[in-house]
């Protein structure tokens, strides 16, 4: 589904906006998990994926730095907690927030990807 | 985790890990009080003071290989998530008592799951003494490994199929009639 897609491609969609900018921005995006049940994300998402999740918990990071994923995007404007945006910024994981729902962000995100 | 008996068996290994033989797993799922609440208690290695209260930090673990720690930290956050919590006792060489509850009509509580899988596999682990208490509001269902092992330290595979049995028809008859 995604060729040569990085991070930084991102940027393309104006839904999104970068919390922590340029951080990983050459990271590739391999796939995507979408949900926000982060042992199924730990069970099913792969290095390299990106999370589209509404939970902005440490946790995500850590689930995020334990599966090796490039990038974090919290839908329905959600803000990174400080201490999620931090361990992610430590750990090379870009995060950005979409102002469109996660069901509209998957959907832009697949026409941007594909 | 999909049900509350996923972070139950997680728990379960951390005693494991804690070097525990005797580990006691209580359930109360109350109607009547809306909790379902879980304790944990085991005889393991125990946490020093100083770092009891970074356990269910998911940037700390006991673990060598890897200093990402989910178990805890997954418990506590949809534990918190659905109106409950979680606290832990311990004494350094003597043991750990992990309890975590759930608002039982939240909407974002998950299912219980299938205790009488997760208390069969823990049953089959040699060396390991399991308790297990189960209360409702209709009754109390207990289990104890050492009933079934013996003098044995294994348990047969027909054995850990009977009490798998043995436990859902136990729960079953203390479930009440309401969800």
């Amino acid at each position: 589904m995604l060729a040569d897609a990085k991070v930084k491609d991102l940027n393309k969609l104006s839904c999104l906006k970068s919390l922590n900018v340029g951080i990983g921005e050459d990271r590739s995006i391999e796939g995507i998990y979408c949900g926000d049940l982060l042992s199924d994300c730990l069970a099913s998402a792969k290095q390299d994926y990106l999370l589209l999740t509404i939970q902005n918990h440490k946790n995500v990071a850590a689930v995020a730095i334990l599966k090796q994923l490039s990038c974090i995007v919290l839908s329905k404007q959600i803000q990174a907690s400080e201490e999620m945006l931090n361990l992610c910024s430590e750990n090379n994981i870009a995060v950005f927030q979409s102002s469109e729902d996660s069901f509209t962000t998957a959907i832009l995100l697949y026409e941007l990807l594909k | 985790m999909k049900e509350i008996s996923l972070h139950i068996l997680v728990l379960i290994n951390n005693c494991l890990a804690a070097k525990a033989t005797e580990i006691e797993v209580e359930i109360l799922d109350s109607v009547s009080e809306n909790i379902v609440r879980i304790t944990i208690t085991d005889n393991g290695c125990g946490i020093l003071p100083k770092d009891l209260d970074k356990v269910t930090d998911c940037c700390y673990t006991l673990r060598k290989e890897r200093n990402i720690g989910l178990g805890l930290a997954l418990a506590k956050q949809n534990a918190e998530r659905s109106g409950g919590g979680l606290r832990i006792e311990s004494v350094y060489q003597k043991g750990t008592k992990v309890e975590f509850w759930f608002e039982k009509n939240h909407i974002d509580r998950q299912p219980l799951g299938s205790m009488a899988s997760v208390v069969s596999i823990v049953s089959s682990q040699p060396s390991i003494d399991l308790f297990y208490r189960h209360s409702t509001d209709w009754g109390e269902y207990v289990f104890d490994s050492r009933d079934w092992k013996g003098d044995c330290e294994y348990l047969s595979a027909k054995q850990l199929l009977q009490i798998q049995k043995e436990i859902e028809q136990g729960l079953e008859s203390i479930k009440g009639n309401k969800i």
